[in-house]
């Protein structure tokens, strides 16, 4: 047991690292691991000049978890509740990109009902997952009352998705050729009636908050990215499209059957965290347009392939299976070599790329805009661990 | 569960297989061009990426026989395709060029691999563990054993495994021109 009970000033290995600066007016600050603003465990090395951030650095690994490794110890059926504990706001997206990379390497078809299934569960999960965002950020801002709102809606969800995935936030529905159960009169009239409440609820949304003065000066022109920037780094998703770039998975490599729906690319060109606000805030409105679309043509039929296999044993070869998530792109890389489970699975997490860019991005801020910053950018610390 | 499920599962693994030799499945692997590099070609290949405004997805990698293949994912917003790029690093030496200089966005997807792996980026500015602990004393995690690793003729075994010249006119004009071929402007 160390008893030297001094004050350490030299700091841990990263702020070790970190420390040489030209400059001896500037102090070294810990913003995390246990900052309430970056939501979990997040970390943020600053060398400050009174309130102005000189230098940042994020320091990530607190709840580094190794997926990776576990995908290649657990057969194919024993991985699929996994990726929905990377990113458990969006979990529907990330089974997608696994059953999606697996089937894609061995060419299972998926019945056309399974595929609706779903697009509407996948984009009713992104609305919840930006809800709590939306919720989240404006308590980081100062806002206290709109993220009673938000669960107040994302309780709805959850209960209409409970009844037929059996969980509220890490879904485990998807299944290699289809989903584990099929959708019912229930759950259709439900969603339905969540998507009208919805619709009248945005209103009340723009009305309360987005229109809120206090909220623009917190949001506007602050934390500037350039489409450049965001190519440099492989920044992906309501980052990107909110530097005017309206680029989505769900475009650009139609998977399922997202290329029958008609919906928009929200995208701002403003390049502020207003910017990626303003896309979120649309995006949930082009979700419910997705879903009331595939409940209005929703085929009969099976729920899952009768052939789908159940031990899952594809042949040798990689394939890259790319979704778009709430945070942005997320993609799978699967090796196989013909065994029960991956010889290799690299999981792509937008947070990962989208959060490389802040050490540029916050240089020059002031600290609180930083939170802005960082709020803006949608952190889901898991996903970034992994 | 239905019936039909069941009985799936108790197709004896030799009748699959003949099925699936039968008809070699005609899949898309998500990548639109797929190259093999050498280490000293990676940095013209990436610059070159670059100038055709691609993004860097990710770099995965792979512990083979071989050695460590690292695979480098590029997609582009205006006109979506992907590009990947392999570099085969030698397992006593594990050295590979780091392209941060091009990709800032590399950094910590090369820190990863370092982590994992042990690949060394040379020119990396701050190879440091990301994920891991700095006090992991063990060897890479994902390192397989021996007894476990897999060759490239046993994952990929009807591919040309000739790297790319990245200085031809060819190699230039087909990143240009790649695209998905699912991919529809809606305008």
């Amino acid at each position: 047991m160390n008893l030297d009970l001094r004050l350490d000033t030299s700091g841990d290995f990263y702020a070790q690292k970190f420390q040489p600066t030209k400059r001896d007016d500037t102090l070294i600050l810990n913003m995390g691991p246990q900052h309430p603003s970056t939501h979990g465990v997040l970390r943020i090395l600053l060398e400050i000049d009174g309130e102005y951030i000189v230098r940042a650095e994020p320091v990530l690994g607190y709840i580094h978890r190794m997926h990776e490794k576990m995908a290649e110890v657990m057969s194919y059926p024993q991985y699929l509740p996994n990726p929905a504990r990377t990113d458990y706001l969006h979990a529907l997206a990330w089974g997608w990109a696994h059953v999606g990379a697996v089937e894609r390497i061995m060419g299972i078809e998926v019945p056309e009902r399974a595929e609706y299934i779903r697009v509407i569960t996948c984009e009713l999960n992104r609305i919840n997952s930006h809800l709590l965002w939306w919720g989240a950020y404006l308590l980081d801002l100062g806002a206290f009352t709109p993220i009673m709102y938000s669960f107040d809606d994302r309780e709805i969800i959850m209960d209409i998705m409970q009844r037929i995935t059996g969980s509220r936030l890490t879904y485990c529905y998807y299944r290699f050729g289809g989903v584990s159960d099929d959708i019912d009169d229930r759950f259709v009239n439900e969603t339905r009636e969540q998507c009208a409440r919805m619709k009248e609820r945005f209103k009340m949304y723009k009305d309360l908050v987005t229109d809120n003065f206090i909220l623009r000066k917190r949001v506007e022109e602050i934390g500037e990215i350039s489409v450049q920037t965001c190519r440099k780094y492989g920044a992906t998703g309501p980052v990107l499209r909110g530097s005017g770039q309206a680029y989505d998975v769900r475009r650009a490599e139609p998977y399922s059957v997202y290329d029958r729906f008609d919906f928009n690319i929200p995208a701002y060109d403003t390049c502020d965290a207003m910017g990626r606000y303003m896309v979120r805030m649309d995006e949930m409105q082009e979700s419910i347009k997705i879903i009331e679309q595939a409940l209005d043509s929703l085929p009969q039929g099976d729920f899952i392939h009768p052939k789908a296999p159940k031990r899952a044993k594809p042949p040798a070869g990689d394939v890259y299976f790319a979704v778009e998530g709430a945070r942005g792109k997320i993609g799978m890389h699967l090796v196989s070599d013909g065994g029960k489970s991956a010889y290799r699975l690299k999981l792509r997490a937008p947070g990962f790329s989208n959060l490389s860019l802040f050490a540029e991005v916050s240089q020059g801020t002031l600290i609180s805009d930083a939170v802005s910053i960082l709020g803006s950018l949608d952190l889901v610390i898991p996903e970034i661990d992994r | 569960m239905s019936d039909a499920d069941e009985k799936s599962v108790e197709v004896p693994d030799k009748e699959k297989a003949a099925k699936t030799e039968e008809s070699p499945p005609p899949i898309y692997t998500g990548y639109d061009l797929d190259y093999f590099v050498t280490p000293d070609d990676l940095v013209e290949a990436v610059e070159k990426l670059d100038q055709a405004d691609f993004f860097l997805e990710d770099i995965s990698c792979v512990d083979l026989q071989e050695g460590f293949q690292v695979v480098y994912h590029f997609d582009r917003f205006d006109q979506p395709g992907r590009v990947g790029l392999r570099v085969m690093a030698d397992r006593q030496k594990p050295e590979i060029p780091s392209i941060h200089h091009i990709f800032p966005g590399a950094d910590w997807h090369e820190r990863e691999c370092f982590d994992f792996f042990g690949v060394i980026f040379k020119g990396h500015p701050n190879l440091l563990p990301i994920l891991l602990d700095p006090d992991y004393q063990g060897p890479p995690p994902l390192l397989k054993a021996e007894s476990e690793r897999k060759g490239l003729q046993d994952i990929y075994p009807d591919r040309d495994l000739t790297p790319v010249d990245v200085k031809s006119d060819k190699f230039v004009s087909e990143i240009t021109n790649c695209s998905n071929p699912k991919y529809r402007n809606p305008l």
